[in-house]
């Protein structure tokens, strides 16, 4: 089914609407949520993914075909109700190793006009990075994929994707800063 | 403030990146739980079973209660069966066991009962069982936080509580319909149950009456209608591959949602006394319909059951809502009900009803219970490998399998065909037509597909014998059936 179609079952049909978007989507979806919440109880994955499914039909009227693929507004919901159930739970395991996520100093992102600002400078940052390296920065950092998976995809050696992230981070850092990001 | 990358993408707009990535295997069963717990959550859904319905719309408590009588006996198996299937359980009597395997932990007891079943299709019955002393007196109906059963195939199954005949009694009664693509007869299945919560409903003692309130307050009737933001425009005539079915489903949502709505009006009329949670914020005419606005605030401890209108003339014409839509502010969830009810010379022949739902109390625990499919098989399997149609669409028929109560269908699928839409449709294709002309209301039906092989179910309604079976129609084929 097309990615109209299905925006306007989801609109008009929601139940079947639902039901088409499960089943087009709910692999993508699994993948997403397990990188993030893992995979210690399927019933937690599987209430995880109902949740995105849920939310999708509740947002379903803020997503502008004109901006992008219903694909990737699926992605940034998944991503986002699957942190909010990492966020909820006790005992956490590390997303991304810190020595690899920090940044070593803090941005403002609370403020809604530094947030603003600071969104729009880490947009331009990460379109400015040369290929590979931004698709390698956006499978780590937005899409929690492994190294070694980012190396398969990319047909790279793990240790070069994590020499480029490495050299990545030290870029970003100092492009947010040469940008004027406000910390 | 935050110093970690990843948090730094969280408000992010990546949606025009060209994202590849892997998908994971999801079986079908995965997929209808998914599906079924998507639906619950957004209460989308209402269940039908054994050609009753019920739909409370409390999101956790979708539960269809079946209503039995006395206790009775039959051929060993339990008397529920006998009050589901009536007489047609003759039919049946060969197919089930007695299970009575049972788990304990925090004075509750879960045990499965028996299990009747055919080679693909199968019914599982199960209790709560509070330790001596408590009972379910209360509690009207239950509803499991996690419920699931360990098959070794894909398949689905759904459960429903059944209203117990002894309300003081320590026990409540479950039934589990299912079915898998491959064979279940003679597998180990687990059934886990975990974290259950107990509700009442009743009637709310000072009932809200709309039309003895409209007509004490006019100012209702004379409000100054909005424009429905909620109404998407209509572009379907711009997409060229919809179904002319399909055009006609979304041209009916679109005509059911209204153009004008009732403004918000804060009115705050209580549904039942001593309850803040649940109020109407606004009702009135609205394009020759009655309308209804009712909060219910996200409270664990009350929620609104079913809620409908009855002819005061005639109590068996029962009308529920047309069309209902959410909406959610400051943490208030806000249900728009549409009624077919034009005005008040209409309402004055109608009263509501509705149910206020109260939250008794929730067990923490983990219940599992293993067991085995060991019921005698009576599945006919026939032969068939011709090819067959369906929604436009080759296969080739291999077998069908046929019990009292399911019939089984395996499909292998055409490869060579290249649509463009992989969607196999196959949903009411299949039925089974009765020697003397009538059809098999199914209770249930489903269907596996990977790219080689697909498989139909369908469960009946009630049993048959298998004898008197005339014909099966499987698309654009019909196979006769002796």
């Amino acid at each position: 089914m097309n990615d109209a179609k299905l925006v306007n079952l989801l609109k008009y049909n929601p139940s079947k609407g639902l039901e088409a978007a499960v089943d087009q989507y709910s692999g993508l979806v699994k993948t997403i949520v397990v990188r993030i919440i893992g995979y210690d109880k399927q019933q937690d994955v599987e209430e995880t993914v109902s949740d995105v499914f849920v939310e999708l039909w509740k947002s379903i009227g803020n997503f502008d075909p004109e901006k992008g693929q219903l694909k990737n507004f699926i992605i940034s919901i998944a991503r986002f109700v699957s942190l909010n159930t990492y966020n909820r739970k006790i005992l956490k395991h590390e997303l991304i190793p810190l020595e690899e996520d920090d940044l070593k100093f803090d941005v403002d992102l609370d403020n809604e006009v530094s947030k603003s600002i600071n969104k729009e400078i880490i947009r331009e940052t990460i379109n400015s990075l040369p290929y590979p390296d931004k698709d390698i920065f956006i499978r780590r950092y937005y899409l929690f994929e492994s190294v070694k998976e980012i190396a398969q995809y990319l047909d790279l050696t793990p240790k070069s994707v994590e020499n480029k992230l490495y050299r990545g981070k030290d870029k970003l850092k100092a492009a947010l800063i040469n940008n004027g990001i406000i910390i | 403030m935050m110093k970690k990358i990843h948090e730094l993408l969280d408000d992010i707009n990546m949606e025009d990146e060209n994202i590849d990535i892997v998908e994971s295997n999801i079986s079908k069963e995965e997929k209808n739980r998914i599906l079924e717990m998507a639906l619950k959550k957004a209460e989308l859904k209402r269940k039908t079973f054994f050609g009753r319905k019920s739909i409370l719309p409390l999101a956790a408590a979708m539960t269809l209660i079946l209503s039995f009588a006395a206790v009775f006996a039959q051929g060993g198996l339990s008397n529920i069966y006998y009050k589901l299937f009536g007489d047609n359980t003759k039919y049946v009597r060969e197919m089930g066991t007695v299970i009575n395997e049972s788990c304990s932990s925090k004075g509750i007891t879960l045990n499965v009962a028996s299990m009747l079943g055919d080679e693909n299709a199968f019914y599982i019955i199960f209790e709560l069982i509070k330790d001596k002393g408590e009972s379910f007196e209360n509690s009207d109906y239950i509803y499991f936080d996690r419920l699931s059963l360990d098959i070794n195939s894909s398949g689905g199954y759904t459960w429903y509580q059944i209203e117990d005949d002894d309300k003081n009694d320590n026990k409540a009664t479950f039934i589990l319909a299912g079915n898998t693509k491959k064979k279940v007869t003679g597998d180990k299945l687990t059934l886990r149950v975990a974290d259950f919560t107990e509700y009442n409903t009743k009637e709310p003692v000072n009932k809200f009456e709309p039309y003895s309130f409209l007509v004490n307050n006019q100012d209702f009737l004379e409000q100054v209608l909005v424009e429905n933001l909620q109404k998407s425009t209509r572009d379907i005539e711009n997409i060229d591959n919809y179904s002319i079915k399909e055009k006609e489903k979304v041209e009916e949502m679109y005509r059911l949602t209204p153009n004008y709505v009732l403004p918000w009006k804060y009115a705050n009329i209580p549904m039942e006394d001593g309850i803040d949670e649940i109020f109407i914020d606004n009702i009135g005419f609205v394009e020759n319909k009655l309308c209804i606005r009712i909060a219910r605030s996200n409270s664990e401890d009350y929620s609104l059951g079913e809620i409908y209108f009855v002819n005061t003339n005639n109590s068996e014409e029962i009308l529920y809502a047309d069309f209902m839509f959410p909406e959610e502010i400051n943490d208030i969830n806000y249900y728009y009900y549409i009624y077919d009810i034009k005005d008040m010379e209409e309402l004055k022949n109608y009263s509501l009803y509705y149910d206020i739902v109260d939250k008794l109390n929730t067990t923490i625990g983990e219940w599992s219970v293993t067991f085995k499919a060991d019921y005698k098989n009576t599945t006919e399997t026939k032969r068939i490998n011709k090819e067959v149609t369906i929604d436009g669409k080759r296969y080739t028929v291999k077998n069908i399998k046929i019990s009292p109560i399911a019939l089984n269908v395996e499909l292998k699928n055409n490869l060579s065909d290249k649509y463009d839409d992989p969607v196999h449709e196959l949903y009411g294709k299949v039925s089974v037509i009765m020697k003397d002309g009538r059809k098999i209301e199914p209770s249930s039906s489903g269907s596996s597909s990977n790219s080689i092989n697909t498989s139909i179910n369908l469960m009946f309604n009630q049993p048959v014998n298998t004898a008197d079976i005339g014909k099966i129609i499987i698309g654009d084929m019909e196979i006769s059936y002796d």
